[in-house]
C-alpha cells in the first residue's frame, strides 16, 4: 500500500473480526448438532441459548464492526493516498471496542447474557453486557469520525475533484452507521443500562423495541456496504475489466444511505404498539431500498460482462466462462450475487406488510438472514481479506487455490444450511428453539430439513477453518508480495465533473434527518404521550 | 339484630365478588417486587422463631420428618405468594391461615426473605430414572399438551422467576399430596390453572415417579 | 419525451433497468396498499396498553374471562394469556369460517404466537394488548406455537387450537 500508515490498524481490526468469526462458527456447529438431540448428553437449553447469544453477538456485532473498520481504514488511506487524520484516536477507538467485546464476553460465556443478539427486554442480562456493547459502538463512532474527517480533509486539499468512489462509499457507510446506531444507543443508554443496574424499576418494552428497530434494519446495510464497495471498486479490475458506471455506484450508495435508516418497522410489523399506518410508511421505504440493490446488481454484472468480453468471451453467456475463475475476488463476487438473488427475494417477502405474518419469527427468517448476511455479505468479507492480506502483510497469500475451494465450500454449505430453513419456516417451525418438543407430526416432517441443516453447518465450519488457516499462514509466507498497491477499478466513462450532490453528503444528511424524524418522530413520541406500563427485569 | 342484618348484607354483597375471585390476589407488580427486594431476612428469622415455624419446616427450613414441607432456599417471591394466599384463603390450610392471619405484608416479605436465604434441602430418597419419567421431565408429552416439567421448574429443579417453585429436594409425599390437590381442584391458587391443568393430565403413577425423582438429592449449584 | 434519468445515467439499457426496478418496488407497494385498503388486510396493530404484572386481576384477562366467547354479530372473541411457558387456556375450540378476534396479553415477558398453516400470528408484548382478527377456512387440529425467545423454556411453549365444522348454532365454547 502507498500509505502504510494504516496497515497495522487495518490488520488489527480485521483479525479481531475473524477471531470472533471462528469462535462463532464453532458455536454454530454445536447449535445445529444439539438441536435435534443427536447427542442427548449435550441437551441443555442453558448452554444452547448462551451459545446462540454469543454466536449472534460475535457474528452480527463483532465480526462486522471490526471488518468494516479495518477495511475502512485501508480504503481511506489507499484510495485517497492520504495519511490517517488522527491515528491515536483510531487506535483508541479500536481498543475501546475490543475492551467492550471482552467486557460483554464475560456474561455471555457464563450464561448471564443469554438474551440473544437482539437483547429484547424484559429479559435482562448482566449490566456488563450492555456496557460492553456500548463501548463497542462508541469505539466504532470514532471510526466514523475518522472517515468523515479524512474525506473532508481530502476535499479541501483537492477542490473541485471527484472523491474516489471507494471513499465515497466508505464515508456514506460511516454516516449511515452513526445515524442508525443512535436508536440502539438510546435504548441501551436510557433504558437498558439504568434498568439492569436497578436505577430505574421498569422498562417500556414497546419503546425499547421501537428504538431497536431504528437500528435493526440499517445495521445490515452497515454490514453490506463493504461488500458493495468491493464489488464496485475492486472487483471490476480484479476481473480484468472496467466499472460500468461510477455515477450509478454513487447513486446506489446515496439511496442506501437515505432509504435504509428510517424503515425499521418492517421488524415491528407483528407488534401491537405501532399503528399500521406507520408500518405502511416504512414498508414503502423498504421497497425503495431494494432499488439501489437492483441497480448494483445491474452495474456489477455489466462490469463483469465487460471483463468477460475483454478476455475473449463470446455469445450471450460465453463471457461468464471467460472470467478469471481462479481469482478469489471474482469467485466470491459471483457467488455473492447468486446468494443475493435468493436472499433478496426472501427479503421482499419479509417486507410485504401483512404477508410478513406468514414468515415472522419462523425459521424462514433464520434462513433469510443467514443467506443474505452470512452468505452474500460475509463471502465478500472473505474476498476483501484475500485481496488485502498480501498488501497489508507484504507477503503473498498462502494459497490461492485453497481460497477458491474455501469460497465454493462456503457457498455450497450456505445453500444447504439456509434453503431448508426457508422451507421449515413455511411449514411453521418457530425460531430460537433449542429442541422440538411438539406434536410428532411436526417433528417428523421437520427432520429431513434438520439433517440438512447439520450437513450445511459442518461444511461451513470446515470452510471457516480453511479461511483462518489461509490468512494465518500468509503472515509467515516466505514469498513477498511485490504489488502493494490497492488497484481500484477505472470507470468505463471517466467523469469530468461530478455533480456536487454525488460528491458530498451535506444535502443527503439533511434528508436523512428529515426522513428519520418523519418516520420515527411520532412513533417514539407516542410512548411519552400515553400511559404505558413498564416491565420489571426477568431472568431467562 | 342490627349485627345480623349487617352480616347478612355483607355476605350478600360478597357473593358477586366471590364468584369472580381471582385464584390469587398476589401480583408481582413494581410495588411487590420492591417490597421483596427490600425485605429483611434478619427480621424474618425473628418472626420465624416467634411463629414456631420450625415445628413443621425445621430449624433451617429443612425438616427431618418426611411428612413435612421443606422451604429452605425457595425464592422469596414464591414463599411470599403462598403466605399471602394462605392469608387471603386463596390457598386453603387452617394452620397456615392461623399463622399468617395477623402478619402484615412487610412481615410476610421478611419471613420469605429469611427462608430464601437458607441452604436448600439436600435430603436424599429413592430416585427413579426410568425413561418415561425422564421424558416427561425434559421433553413433556405433546399428546396431552404436557410441557417438560423442567421448562418452568428449571433444568435442575430449582424453579423459575416469581412463582415457579423449586421442586428439587422436596419431600416426595408433599409433592404427591400437592399434585393430587391440584388434580382434584382442592388447591387452586395457581394463576390461570397452570398446575391444575398439568395435574389433571398426569396419572397417579406418573405423579409418584415424578415426586420420587424430584425428591432425590439433586446437586446444589 | 426525454428520459429524466438521462442526466444521471448514460446507458440506455441501465436506464430501462432502473425504471423496471422502480416499477417493481412501486407495484408491490400499490398491490399491498390496495389489499390493505380494500380488504382490510393489515399486520396486527392495536395500540392499547395494559399492566401485564397485574393481568389476572384485570377484568378482561381474569381467569374466568379467558377462552372463547360469542359476540353479538356472530363473530367470536378468543381471550388468551401468554405466560411462561404456555398459552392459557391451553385448549381452544372454534368453528370454521367464522370471524375470530384474538385478544392476547402477556403476563410476563415478550412472546410471539403463530398457528402454522394459518395466518394467525402476532407478537405479544408486555404492557400492550395484541388483537388479531382472522377466519379459519379449514377444520382440523392446529397448534399455537410461541415463536419469540422468552426464556429457557421457550421450546415447550405451545397450545392447541381445534377448528370444528360449523354446528347448527354456528358457535361452540
Amino acid at each position: 500500500m502507498n500509505q502504510s500508515n494504516a496497515t497495522s490498524l487495518s490488520l488489527a481490526n480485521m483479525w479481531v473480526g475473524f477471531i470472533a468469526f471462528i469462535v462463532a462458527a464453532l458455536l454454530g456447529l454445536y447449535q445445529v448438532i444439539e438441536r435435534i438431540d443427536l447427542i442427548p448428553g449435550l441437551k441443555s437449553p442453558e448452554l444452547y441459548f448462551a451459545s446462540v447469544s454469543t454466536h449472534g453477538v460475535l457474528m452480527a456485532f463483532v465480526l462486522t464492526t471490526f471488518l468494516v473498520m479495518g477495511y475502512g481504514y485501508a480504503t481511506a488511506t489507499s484510495s485517497l493516498k492520504q495519511d490517517l487524520w488522527n491515528k491515536p484516536l483510531s487506535w483508541f477507538g479500536f481498543w475501546l471496542s475490543v475492551a467492550g467485546v471482552l467486557l460483554a464476553a464475560g456474561p455471555l460465556l457464563t450464561g448471564n447474557a443469554s438474551v440473544l443478539y437482539t437483547f429484547y427486554p424484559p429479559l435482562k442480562a448482566h449490566p456488563a453486557f450492555y456496557i460492553g456493547a456500548t463501548m463497542l459502538v462508541v469505539g466504532s463512532w470514532l471510526w466514523c469520525l475518522e472517515m468523515v474527517m479524512m474525506m473532508a480533509i481530502w476535499k479541501k486539499a483537492h477542490p473541485g475533484e471527484t472523491v474516489p468512489l471507494a471513499m465515497f462509499g466508505t464515508t456514506a457507510n460511516a454516516i449511515l452507521w452513526f445515524f442508525t446506531s443512535l436508536g440502539v444507543a438510546a435504548e441501551v443508554l436510557f433504558q437498558l443500562i439504568p434498568w439492569s443496574l436497578g436505577i430505574i424499576e421498569t422498562v417500556d418494552v414497546g419503546l425499547a423495541r421501537t428504538l431497536f428497530s431504528w437500528t435493526l434494519h440499517a445495521i445490515v446495510y452497515f454490514w453490506l456496504f463493504p461488500a458493495y464497495i468491493a464489488l464496485y471498486t475492486l472487483l471490476p479490475r480484479a476481473a480484468g475489466g472496467r466499472l460500468f458506471s461510477d455515477q450509478m455506484g454513487r447513486i446506489a450508495f446515496i439511496m442506501l444511505l437515505v432509504f435504509s435508516v428510517p424503515i425499521g418497522f418492517h421488524h415491528l410489523y407483528m407488534d401491537p404498539f405501532q399503528a399500521d399506518g406507520w408500518k405502511f410508511l416504512h414498508m414503502i421505504g423498504t421497497f425503495m431500498v431494494a432499488v439501489p440493490t437492483l441497480i448494483t446488481g445491474f452495474t456489477i454484472i455489466a462490469s463483469l460482462e465487460i471483463a468477460g468480453r475483454l478476455r475473449g468471451g463470446k455469445g450471450l453467456f460465453g463471457w461468464i466462462a471467460a472470467l478469471p475463475w481462479g481469482n478469489p475476488m471474482v469467485v466470491a463476487a459471483i457467488l455473492a450475487l447468486l446468494m443475493l438473488t435468493f436472499g433478496g427475494f426472501g427479503g421482499m417477502i419479509n417486507a410485504s406488510y401483512a404477508m410478513n405474518v406468514m414468515v415472522h419469527n419462523t425459521q424462514w427468517i433464520t434462513g433469510h438472514f443467514h443467506l443474505i448476511f452470512a452468505g452474500t455479505t460475509v463471502i465478500m468479507y472473505f474476498a476483501i481479506a484475500y485481496y488485502l492480506w498480501p498488501k497489508l502483510t507484504g507477503r503473498q497469500l498462502h494459497s490461492t487455490s485453497l481460497a477458491i475451494k474455501q469460497l465454493w465450500l462456503w457457498f455450497i454449505g450456505m445453500l444447504i444450511l439456509t434453503l431448508p430453513w426457508h422451507q421449515l419456516g413455511l411449514v411453521g417451525q418457530p425460531r430460537r428453539i433449542s429442541s422440538t418438543p411438539y406434536d410428532e407430526s411436526f417433528v417428523q416432517a421437520w427432520l429431513p430439513a434438520e439433517y440438512a441443516m447439520i450437513a450445511g453447518g459442518c461444511l461451513l465450519f470446515i470452510s471457516a477453518v480453511m479461511l483462518i488457516y489461509n490468512l494465518y499462514r500468509t503472515h509467515g509466507n516466505s514469498q513477498a508480495e511485490t504489488n502493494l498497491e490497492v488497484e481500484y477499478a477505472e470507470p468505463l466513462h471517466s467523469v469530468q465533473r461530478m455533480p456536487k450532490l454525488l460528491n458530498g453528503f451535506g444535502f443527503w444528511v439533511l434528508l436523512v434527518v428529515v426522513y428519520l424524524l418523519a418516520s420515527y418522530g411520532y412513533p417514539i413520541a407516542q410512548f411519552f404521550l400515553m400511559d404505558t406500563y413498564g416491565t420489571v427485569p426477568w431472568s431467562i | 339484630m342490627k349485627r345480623i342484618i349487617a352480616v347478612l348484607t355483607g355476605v350478600v354483597l360478597c357473593i358477586p365478588v366471590a364468584w369472580a375471585e381471582p385464584s390469587s390476589e398476589v401480583a408481582f407488580d413494581v410495588a411487590t417486587v420492591k417490597l421483596l427486594r427490600e425485605a429483611d431476612p434478619t427480621r424474618g428469622e425473628v418472626l420465624a422463631k416467634e411463629g414456631k415455624c420450625a415445628k413443621c419446616h425445621g430449624d433451617a427450613g429443612v425438616s427431618d420428618d418426611s411428612d413435612d414441607v421443606n422451604i429452605a432456599g425457595m425464592r422469596s417471591s414464591y414463599l411470599f405468594k403462598q403466605l399471602k394466599d394462605y392469608q387471603n384463603k386463596s390457598r386453603d390450610d387452617r394452620d397456615m391461615f392461623k399463622k399468617t392471619r395477623n402478619l402484615d405484608d412487610q412481615q410476610l416479605a421478611d419471613l420469605s426473605a429469611w427462608y430464601a436465604s437458607l441452604v436448600p434441602s439436600q435430603s436424599a430418597t429413592d430416585q427413579t430414572t426410568d425413561a418415561a419419567t425422564l421424558k416427561l421431565i425434559f421433553h413433556g408429552d405433546p399428546k396431552r399438551l404436557l410441557k417438560a416439567c423442567a421448562s418452568c421448574h428449571g433444568w435442575r429443579g430449582r424453579g423459575g422467576q416469581f412463582d415457579h417453585p423449586a421442586l428439587a429436594g422436596q419431600f416426595p409425599q408433599y409433592l404427591i399430596d400437592t399434585m393430587t390437590e391440584f388434580k382434584e381442584g382442592d388447591r387452586s391458587n395457581d394463576i390461570y390453572a397452570r398446575m391444575r391443568d398439568v395435574a389433571e393430565s398426569l396419572t397417579e403413577e406418573e405423579i409418584e415417579n415424578l415426586a420420587r425423582y424430584y425428591g432425590a438429592a439433586l446437586p446444589a449449584e | 419525451m426525454v428520459d429524466p434519468l438521462k442526466r444521471i445515467c448514460e446507458d440506455p439499457l441501465e436506464r430501462k433497468w432502473i425504471w423496471i426496478s422502480f416499477a417493481m418496488a412501486i407495484t408491490m407497494g400499490v398491490v399491498l396498499g390496495y389489499y390493505a385498503v380494500a380488504s382490510n388486510i393489515h399486520p396486527p396493530s392495536n395500540v392499547e396498553t395494559i399492566d401485564s404484572s397485574r393481568l389476572h386481576l384485570t377484568e378482561e384477562f381474569a381467569e374466568d374471562n379467558l377462552g372463547v366467547k360469542a359476540n353479538d354479530d356472530g363473530s367470536l372473541t378468543v381471550t388468551l394469556v401468554a405466560a411462561r411457558y404456555g398459552f392459557y387456556p391451553p385448549r381452544i375450540e372454534v368453528p370454521v369460517d367464522t370471524p375470530i378476534t384474538f385478544r392476547i396479553a402477556s403476563a410476563d415477558v415478550l412472546h410471539g404466537v403463530h398457528v402454522p398453516f394459518t395466518n394467525m400470528a402476532t407478537m405479544i408484548v408486555p404492557g400492550y394488548v395484541s388483537e388479531v382478527t382472522t377466519t379459519f377456512p379449514k377444520t382440523g387440529e392446529f397448534s399455537l406455537l410461541c415463536n419469540e425467545y422468552c426464556g429457557l423454556g421457550h421450546d415447550s411453549m405451545w397450545s392447541r387450537l381445534v377448528v370444528t365444522p360449523k354446528s347448527a348454532g354456528g358457535e361452540s365454547s
